[in-house]
């Protein structure tokens, strides 16, 4: 590029135009070269064409902005920016553009020349600066727009799961209280029921027939089943409000389930079934608990070995499992229970299947009530069975109330 | 047995129950545990009675109109002159009846057996 010819009387500012002006296609091939090595090296995105284009836009805004005097270097900051060139590219495309002309500038023009494009740097530099704040606070302005609609929608969907969640809550005390409140008004009629046929039985009305006589039993007898769901419906609805009170007191653990056995053995022989009981020498001779819900406990399991026994034994051993447990075990020789069914049958209101419902009755609460009872005195409750084969359930409770 | 011979020898006990089947079942099975009886509706009318007799005596359902069976409990073991009573609180509440256990003699929970009822009043007289 040395047959550049510069006029001495010419402003460095038409020197400087006059330069651009003459050296434009060389500008548009050296500048180019220079501009692609320093960008390529920056590992920029942009293209050969897009980069031809830059060079040549380059040119063309350096001659604007020492012909016309309403260019705006900022602007032209900003538009670069807005192409997308990375500000390192900005600085050192300015850089180049000021060491090519410094190149072909004379001696004495050098001072105010470089003093022009250093403003004029400066300035595209504050454009870009400015759109890349400006860029910046819109990406702010949309992250926290996006954050708030975020939250927003966040507090709405807590809201709405919390307003579930106390549905749900209310919906169970409601039910708990309509369980204890219905009991409650379906006991008085059924208790002067039971009274009513038992003063009949009692001959206070005269005395019955042998078959007047059985019907009543009959009477009785379903009311006392009537009893015992209102009081299994009672139960369970005062653990589920956590209203059940436990008593400690002292009493023989043989005494105890010799009580249920003598109750139940009636039942069992009645369908056929042998029934022993089987009492340790190393169980206790007194325990520590709530003798009343232990007795329910034990009874609860024998029935239910009753009612899912066909033929066969009913064997109920009582033992001391170690130093602070002693067990209740009920062995029967039953239907069984599948391995997918026992999972789920300490559940309340559950009976394997619709047609064990149909066939057993009941309304599936003794064994979830066996559960809740035996948690809350801090014992365990344990199941093994085989389908067709029987179940063995074991109970153990504590000798002692635990240390807490 | 002459009707005066009953009334001089049966001890006095008072059916506070406003279930007229239920008063009636535990009437009769108090009469039948050799009692004299004498039945109440309401709270009011037994507090009345109870201040012009000691009953030997008393069943009480702890809901009943006018005053409550707790109130009417209450008084009896405050009175002196009733220190002798023996009470026989009936109600369908478990959760009650486990509570009232120190201050009743017996706690039935409803539904309460005749039979039952009959034989723990005999042991009272």
């Amino acid at each position: 590029m040395g047959d550049i010819q510069l006029a001495p009387t010419n402003t460095w500012q038409e020197t400087l135009t006059q330069l651009i002006e003459s050296c434009c296609a060389e500008l548009e091939s050296n500048y180019f070269r220079v501009l692609r090595d320093t960008l390529f090296s920056r590992r920029t995105t942009l293209r050969p064409n897009m980069l031809r284009s830059i060079a040549s836009n380059e040119v063309d805004a350096l001659n604007k902005y020492f012909c016309e005097p309403n260019f705006s270097a900022v602007a032209h900051g900003s538009q670069l920016f807005q192409a997308g060139l990375s500000e390192q590219a900005a600085l050192r495309l300015g850089h180049i553009t000021r060491q090519f002309l410094l190149d072909h500038l004379e001696q004495g023009q050098v001072a105010p020349a470089l003093a022009a494009i250093d403003a004029y740097q400066e300035a595209v530099i504050q454009g870009y600066i400015q759109s890349q704040e400006k860029k910046i606070l819109k990406e702010q302005e949309l992250i926290r727009s996006a954050l708030q609609t975020a939250v927003s929608r966040y507090m709405v969907e807590i809201k709405e799961i919390e307003a579930m969640a106390q549905k749900a809550t209310e919906a169970n005390e409601f039910k708990t209280r309509f369980i204890a409140r219905m009991g409650h008004e379906l006991r008085t009629p059924l208790g002067a029921m039971m009274g009513l046929a038992e003063m009949l039985q009692e001959g206070i009305y005269g005395p019955l027939t042998p078959e007047q006589k059985d019907m009543t039993q009959r009477i009785v007898n379903k009311a006392v089943v009537l009893k015992n769901i209102f009081a299994e419906l009672l139960d369970q609805s005062q653990i589920e409000s956590g209203q059940l009170r436990l008593i400690e007191e002292e009493f023989p653990p043989q005494a105890l389930v010799e009580v249920v056995y003598s109750n139940y053995l009636p039942l069992a022989l009645q369908k056929g079934l042998a029934m022993r009981i089987k009492i340790n020498a190393n169980l206790p001779s007194s325990v520590i608990g709530d003798k009343v819900r232990i007795e329910q406990i034990v009874t609860n399991l024998v029935v239910n070995a009753i009612k899912y026994t066909e033929s066969g034994s009913i064997v109920v051993r009582v033992y001391k499992a170690n130093a602070t447990h002693w067990s209740v075990e009920v062995k029967d020789t039953g239907i069984g229970i599948a391995k997918e069914h026992l999972g789920t049958i300490f559940e309340p209101f559950r009976q394997t299947d619709e047609t064990a419902h149909r066939k057993h009755g009941g309304v599936g609460l003794g064994l979830a009530i066996v559960q809740q009872l035996v948690t809350a005195m801090k014992g365990t409750v344990e199941v093994k069975s085989k389908l067709g084969q029987g179940s063995v359930f074991t109970v153990n409770l504590p000798i002692q109330p635990m240390q807490e | 047995m002459s009707e005066r011979y009953i009334l001089e020898t049966r001890p006095l006990a008072l059916i506070i129950e406003d279930d007229a089947d239920q008063n009636l079942i535990f009437t009769t099975a108090l009469y039948q545990a050799g009692y004299e009886t004498e039945s109440f509706k309401d709270g009011l009318a037994a507090q009345q009675r109870l201040s012009e007799v000691v009953p030997k005596t008393v069943v009480l359902d702890l809901h009943i109109p006018e005053v409550e069976g707790m109130t009417l409990l209450s008084q009896i073991r405050n009175d002196q002159r009733l220190m002798d009573v023996s009470v026989i609180l009936a109600t369908a509440d478990a959760a009650l009846a486990h509570s009232l256990h120190a201050e009743a003699d017996i706690v039935l929970l409803k539904p309460i057996s005749f039979s039952q009822l009959s034989v723990l009043a005999s042991r009272f007289k």
